[in-house]
């Protein structure tokens, strides 16, 4: 009996399934026949690759890959390859990973400006690369849209790699590894600045750095499975500190426990200068954006030093003692979150030496050691 | 699985799917000759936002706007959350829309919704909705957009959500350029019990809100800036300035201030 009482609504649920795909406005699946491509003989196929993101970051919106550039595990071994390519430089001296290097969190080691391909000094701070699905611009200014877009920049960039885009396409071209591995992940297409930017973007939509002491402590509040230790008791007076709006009050630009990436990606002035660079006025040209920058997340900041977008702060002690005291309440179009209080002083802090050392403790267990020694991001 | 659910499931999709086969392939118009069903018209909802009849432009060189303590001001952010937005038809019937709206002024996507509502002929009472989320619905970390947003309001001012930030700079009494930060959310309160914190959110039936429904229509729902800043109460930029989060007295006049910042029009 009990068998029938299943059997009548399963059929019926799949009588059904069957009328609810009958009415698909079908379009007639021709089949692909390869026309006017006479290297076709092999046919490859890529894989498409499941990017995993850490459980916790389910508090966030599901980041949007593009649909012309969906990730697959060939384009991304071939980003990877050529991430690490001193072929992209007018004369193969240096590399995306020259400036941008794993071991920093993808950002250079320890100095304010990179170097470009004949020894020239850059005049703005190098970016760390992680998490970079979830933003929706690139760059300090944010003039970049896509990451596609970003990735046309550097090759030619007279600060970085000097060289032409039709040069690389011919250095890759002749080199036969990369016709392979073209081929491979983007079967029917030629190698050119449009492939090989994809390529490089999908390997960067794989950088993701979700494995700090905070995400553990923050993560394992809200019951997700965490893989590490959490915060010390310094680091969680830190936070206290850090979220305090009588006090650090880091909140409304850097983010919060419930939101991983400790940025908005907005653009804001944060005082550092009476005469501030025109920063995201370059982009939009308007004057109520002079002096404004992307708020950079503060994840792997162990790694990254110097800091801000010129790279005038070598330790996160002297950005501490920044925001402390040393805000410029008159720069132009300032964000009134530098403010914490009505009244003139209202942009000095004045925290205790304890608070500063709790406050430093904490941005340093943002950190994620596994990111910089993740095997999966190097050649 | 429990048997009595997977049985209690199928029979479920069964009737979901079923219902779909009758609703076959057939263009909707066909159906009315079957069904009698009660007519609908689309409803498109838009925000607004003005300063005592004045546009409201952010990020103005100059002051132009002055509130009832007659103190001048510009605006350089606007963000809020309205929930609960509810249509009250005469009879009694009430139309919820789902979800909530968060609103940024330099986002024209978030203000002027293209997503259209399908309800109900008929004549309605009004609109009625709560400014930001009711304590059920205040739930830190639970929406992941607001996360994403920095939108959350700090643990220990009680978590949650913000509701508004409105900010801006005003000339103060030294005749000053200063800067205000109206940031409304959770009122925490400190006193000799101890610390408790008050839910902040107040709903209010929108006034002279009333219109027949017969056709698509347009509901605008328009914030007078202004209305933070008086009514009953007037309020003092040079008292409440930057910093106000952890103020209880001013997240609580922003509660008694703000219940008329809304008008609608409808056409
Ligand atoms: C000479 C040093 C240098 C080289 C080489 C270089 N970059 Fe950069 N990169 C920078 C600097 C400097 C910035 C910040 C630029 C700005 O804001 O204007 C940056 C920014 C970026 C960003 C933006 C990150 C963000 O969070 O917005 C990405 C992505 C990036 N680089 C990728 C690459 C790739 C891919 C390559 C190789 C094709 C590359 N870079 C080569 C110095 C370099
Ligand atoms: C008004 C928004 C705002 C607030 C509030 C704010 N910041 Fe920032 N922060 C920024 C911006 C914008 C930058 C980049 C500025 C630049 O380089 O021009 C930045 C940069 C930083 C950097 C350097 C990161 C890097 O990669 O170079 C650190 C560290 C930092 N902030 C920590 C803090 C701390 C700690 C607080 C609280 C005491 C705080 N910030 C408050 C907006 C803010």
């Amino acid at each position: 009996m009990k068998t029938i009482q299943y059997k009548i609504p399963f059929i019926l649920s799949i009588i059904g399934i069957l009328f609810v795909v009958s009415c698909v406005d079908d379009d007639p699946i021709e089949p692909v026949t390869p026309t006017g491509c006479d290297t076709c003989l092999v046919e490859y196929n890529p894989t498409p690759y499941n990017l995993k993101l850490p459980p916790f970051f389910s508090v966030l919106p599901t980041p949007v890959i593009p649909k012309n550039n969906p990730l697959t595990v060939e384009g991304i071994e071939l980003g990877k390859k050529l991430f690490y390519e001193k072929k992209l430089s007018i004369n193969n001296s240096i590399s995306c990973s020259s400036c941008h290097n794993p071991d920093y969190a993808f950002n250079d080691q320890g100095v304010a400006f990179s170097l470009g391909a004949m020894g020239q000094s850059g005049i703005i701070n190098a970016m760390p690369l992680f998490n970079l699905i979830y933003a929706d611009s690139y760059n300090w200014n944010g003039n970049a849209a896509t990451l596609e877009e970003q990735i046309f920049g550097p090759v030619k960039h007279p600060l970085e790699m000097m060289e032409s885009w039709p040069n690389v396409a011919i250095k890759l071209q002749n080199d036969p590894s990369y016709v392979t591995l073209f081929k491979k992940a983007f079967p029917n297409e030629t190698i050119d600045s449009i492939t090989t930017s994809k390529a490089i973007a999908q390997f960067l939509r794989t950088l993701v750095s979700g494995n700090s002491p905070a995400d553990n402590e923050f993560g394992s509040q809200l019951g997700f499975p965490i893989n590490g230790r959490v915060l010390t008791v310094e680091e969680r007076r830190g936070f206290q500190v850090f979220s305090d709006q009588e006090k650090g009050d880091c909140e409304h630009c850097h983010g919060n426990s419930y939101n991983p990436l400790w940025t908005e990606y907005t653009f804001r002035n944060n005082g550092l200068d009476l005469n501030p660079d025109s920063g995201r006025a370059a982009v939009t040209k308007l004057a109520s954006d002079v002096g404004k920058f992307k708020v950079p997340s503060l994840r792997n900041l162990i790694y990254t030093a110097p800091y801000m977008h010129d790279g005038r702060f070598n330790t996160l002690e002297e950005v501490v003692d920044f925001y402390d005291q040393g805000v410029e309440p008159n720069s132009p179009n300032i964000s009134v979150d530098m403010f914490h209080r009505t009244g003139a002083n209202g942009h000095i802090i004045n925290l205790s030496p304890q608070d500063k050392k709790d406050l430093v403790a904490f941005l340093k267990a943002l950190s994620d050691p596994s990111f910089v020694t993740n095997p999966d991001y190097r050649p | 699985m429990n048997k009595l659910f997977l049985n209690k499931y199928l029979r479920f999709v069964s009737v979901v799917l079923l219902y779909s086969f009758f609703q076959g392939c057939t263009p909707d118009e066909e159906d009315d000759i079957y069904i009698q069903p009660i007519q609908t018209a689309t409803i498109q909802l838009e925000f607004a936002h003005q300063v005592d009849g004045q546009d409201l432009i952010l990020n103005t060189s100059n002051k132009p706007f002055t509130n009832a303590m007659g103190q001048h001001y510009n605006v350089s952010k606007l963000r809020y959350l309205i929930s609960n937005i509810t249509l009250h038809q005469i009879n009694g019937a009430q139309t919820k829309l789902e979800g909530y709206f968060f609103v940024d002024l330099s986002k024209p996507e978030t203000f002027n919704y293209s997503p259209i509502i399908q309800i109900p002929f008929g004549s309605y009472s009004g609109v009625s909705y709560t400014f930001g989320f009711d304590e059920l619905s205040n739930e830190s970390g639970k929406y992941a957009t607001l996360n994403a947003a920095n939108w959350n309001w700090p643990e220990m001012l009680g978590g949650g959500y913000h509701f508004m930030q409105l900010e801006g700079e005003f000339i103060d009494s030294s005749n000053n350029d200063a800067p205000f930060a109206t940031h409304m959310g959770t009122a925490r309160k400190i006193d000799s019990t101890g610390t408790t914190y008050e839910a902040n959110h107040f709903t209010s039936f929108v006034p002279n809100s009333n219109f027949e429904l017969n056709k698509a229509m347009t509901l605008v729902l328009t914030m007078n800036i202004n209305e933070w800043y008086t009514h009953p109460i007037n309020w003092d930029f040079n008292q409440y300035g930057a910093g106000i989060m952890p103020i209880y007295d001013a997240q609580k006049l922003l509660n008694k201030n703000g219940k008329d910042v809304f008008t609608a029009t409808i056409h």
